[in-house]
């Protein structure tokens, strides 16, 4: 748990993980979210902000572009390969020079774990870090848009289950959104993966773990999928992706064998055929491109909370 | 020149002495205990009322920072080794390090001449650690002290490894390894388990210690070499030793200071400034490794003194390891302010254990022994700070720590190189 995204008030300053986020600080991010997403006029504001993707992204990185532009932001999109990172800049320097451009805030991707921690410890003052994904360590917008977009569907969190499948050991996704779930007080958290997929110490994770997928979906009324992150896994931990499929992969016949007709979700990119088969991700109750068009709505949340905080700050 | 110790607290491991008493000494040795009124006439009179007098520290597992060894750089560890009550350094055979024959040893041995502490350098098996040309450790033992190293780490080739420990077994000398087999390591330092997931890392699994520690055990059996196995982290390990030892073999271990103090959940939210080698354990581990400690089945404590600047970056671009010199004696004497020790039990964890795993004289506050000794202020409040610490690490779990034990004076071939301050 960091304290690093919390003022002494316990407000968010920056957003690095939902692992320890004050239940009324996510819940403030949902509502406001809802709020755009139904129409209100977000406040007019003037701020410069910079995306930093040390990492290849797509969805995201359109999705806070998008975001930042419908708040009125100047955006400023850095391409991390050929930017005095690269020439051997650190990532302080990098947070510094941003910020004593104009940037006020910062959304950073990175490969290592830990990154935007460290990159919101040294921050100046009146710069805020938005973390959109440090390695296998956390990605909270997206949880963030996963939270609202079952919340569109599910008022009880409390009653709610949720199997989530596939490579959860490299997962940031899986990592922030099992803190989210767990903040919103969810009901019962499912688990499934080969078990080199699987954290190393799943029980203190508040999760049932499973490795047979049939029973993990048994009476849920979310499943949850994943992709295998191929980037990040070392060698041997899965076989094929066919012989993946055929123990792992959602069919059209397993979801219906599901009982509950549990809504389908996926934080993309999704591989059809392996973790998921057409015929489902194309369903009705796939919430797929549901989920992408409630990022904008949510990372404008986040965006428009950590602007609230900084003009707030002395 | 004669100095008299008059009315410390006298903590001695290898007499077993513990009670107030007066020491002479005469030049560079002990001249004796209690000694009668004529004996002292002349001499220079240091007041040790309420004051604890040990034999100085043997700091194990030493090593220089950043460029690498330079004299300038080993005079100032030293001074932090005698500010700690460290009175003798154990220097690692490393990649800057390495008394590959007679001249280097005796080079390296007229550099540390003029260091505070006494420097003892560890003995390289093969040259440059390279693994193409065994060291003449006949030659260079009997130069030095009876402790080598194949270089930091598991040696991959045991086949070369095997030979080497038939070489130093044939010499009666000691060899230490860090158990650890790097193959099964992923990512920093971290412990495999709860915290390493939160943060989405791989971690190092216990079985890279573990596997390490039963190989390294089965080729003491077979080739009859000395081992010892150098900062054990894990629970496990202990008992691989104990049943080493009752089989009969001669393996000595240390547990690296801070690692009876903090454990993998103190390094979550990054904390990159806790990362070491090997990554601190479980609190199951530590309790386990404190008690061996209390039970006799760790022969010493290992400052692991590897310092380094502060800790800046990104946990992925952090180097692991502390400046420890100064803080190794205030955090075992805290385990005696804890209960877990007796005051001799942890004294000899920092004198004549690490003494009797690296070769040394078995340091003694006896008559006729080198007036090698430190005083201690069990009763003086200090905050450490690195910054303001003579060695040039910066980065230490101990920052900002109050300690009730306080070096107060070092003494080294009966001269003071070392006067602390007065409590703050």
């Amino acid at each position: 748990m960091t304290s690093t995204q919390l003022d002494r008030k316990r407000k968010l300053r920056h957003l690095l993980t939902l692992e320890g986020i004050p239940r009324d600080q996510l819940l403030d991010l949902l509502d406001r979210a809802s709020n755009l997403a139904a129409g209100k006029p977000p406040e007019a504001r003037d701020f410069a902000c910079a995306n930093i993707f040390f990492e290849p992204s797509t969805r995201t990185r359109v999705s806070f572009e998008l975001a930042e532009k419908r708040l009125g932001g100047t955006v400023i999109n850095l391409d991390m390969a050929s930017s005095s990172a690269s020439k051997g800049e650190s990532l302080a320097d990098t947070v510094a020079n941003l910020h004593a451009a104009g940037c006020t805030l910062l959304v950073m991707r990175h490969h290592d774990e830990g990154a935007a921690e460290h990159a919101a410890r040294v921050a100046p003052a009146g710069c805020a870090i938005i973390n959109a994904g440090d390695g296998a360590h956390a990605h909270p917008t997206q949880a963030l848009l996963d939270l609202y977009t079952i919340a569109r569907h599910f008022e009880d969190f409390t009653a709610l289950r949720v199997a989530i499948i596939g490579d959860i050991r490299h997962s940031r996704v899986a990592r922030s959104l099992i803190h989210g779930l767990h903040c919103l007080r969810t009901g019962e958290i499912r688990l499934c993966a080969p078990a080199a997929l699987l954290p190393k110490a799943p029980e203190s994770w508040g999760a049932h773990v499973c490795t047979d997928l049939e029973q993990a979906i048994r009476d849920v009324d979310v499943i949850y999928l994943l992709r295998l992150q191929h980037e990040r896994m070392g060698e041997l931990l899965v076989g094929s992706g066919s012989e993946y499929r055929r123990h792992y992969g959602l069919t059209a016949q397993r979801l219906s064998a599901a009982g509950t007709h549990p809504l389908v979700m996926h934080p993309g990119p999704i591989n059809r055929g392996v973790e998921i088969d057409s015929e489902v991700a194309d369903s009705p109750q796939s919430l797929i491109l549901e989920q992408v068009r409630n990022g904008v709505w949510v990372r404008m949340a986040v965006l428009a909370r950590l602007l609230d905080a900084l003009r707030d700050t002395p | 020149m004669s100095l008299l110790i008059r009315g410390g607290r006298v903590l001695d491991p290898a007499t077993g002495c513990d009670r107030i008493r007066d020491i002479l000494l005469c030049d560079d040795r002990i001249s004796t205990l209690d000694p009668e009124e004529d004996q002292c006439r002349g001499s220079t009179l240091l007041d040790a009322t309420g004051l604890w007098i040990l034999p100085a520290g043997v700091a194990l597992d030493t090593s220089i920072p950043g460029e690498g060894f330079s004299q300038a750089a080993l005079m100032r560890e030293a001074r932090a080794a005698v500010a700690g009550g460290m009175g003798h350094l154990v220097m690692s055979a490393n990649n800057t390090l390495c008394a590959n024959d007679i001249d280097a040893l005796l080079a390296l041995q007229g550099l540390a001449r003029p260091a505070s502490a006494r420097v003892h350098f560890q003995l390289p098996l093969t040259r440059n650690l390279a693994w193409t040309c065994l060291t003449d450790l006949a030659a260079l033992c009997a130069q030095s002290i009876p402790f080598a190293s194949p270089g930091p780490g598991m040696p991959q080739r045991l086949d070369l490894f095997r030979r080497t420990l038939v070489a130093a077994g044939q010499c009666g000398i000691r060899v230490a390894v860090h158990p650890l087999n790097h193959a099964l390591t992923e990512g920093p330092p971290l412990r495999e388990g709860a915290t390493a997931d939160r943060m989405g890392l791989g971690g190092w699994p216990v079985v890279a210690e573990t596997i390490a520690v039963a190989t390294l055990v089965e080729l003491a059996l077979d080739t009859g070499c000395k081992l010892h196995l150098s900062r054990i982290g894990c629970a496990r390990s202990l008992q691989c030793l104990q049943s080493a030892r009752d089989d009969g073999l001669d393996i000595t271990a240390d547990v690296g200071i801070h690692h009876l103090f903090y454990g993998d959940i103190d390094v979550a939210g990054f904390r990159a400034d806790l990362l070491v080698d090997p990554p601190f354990g479980t609190q199951e581990d530590r309790e386990q490794l404190r008690q061996a400690l209390r039970l006799g089945a760790i022969d010493a404590l290992c400052a692991h003194h590897t310092p380094q600047p502060m800790q800046s970056g990104p946990m992925s671009q952090a180097r692991s390891g502390f400046a420890a010199l100064e803080t190794c004696l205030p955090l075992t004497l805290r385990m005696v302010e804890e209960g877990l020790l007796e005051p001799l039990q942890a004294v000899a964890l920092l004198t004549t254990g690490p003494a009797r795993v690296a070769g040394l004289p078995e340091p003694a506050l006896a008559a006729g022994k080198a007036a090698d000794l430190v005083l201690v202020d069990p009763d003086a409040p200090w905050f450490y700070q690195a910054a303001s610490a003579p060695g040039a690490g910066r980065n230490s779990p101990c920052e900002g720590w109050q300690f009730s034990h306080r070096v107060h004076t070092t003494i080294l071939s009966g001269a003071v190189v070392y006067r602390g301050q007065a409590p703050c």
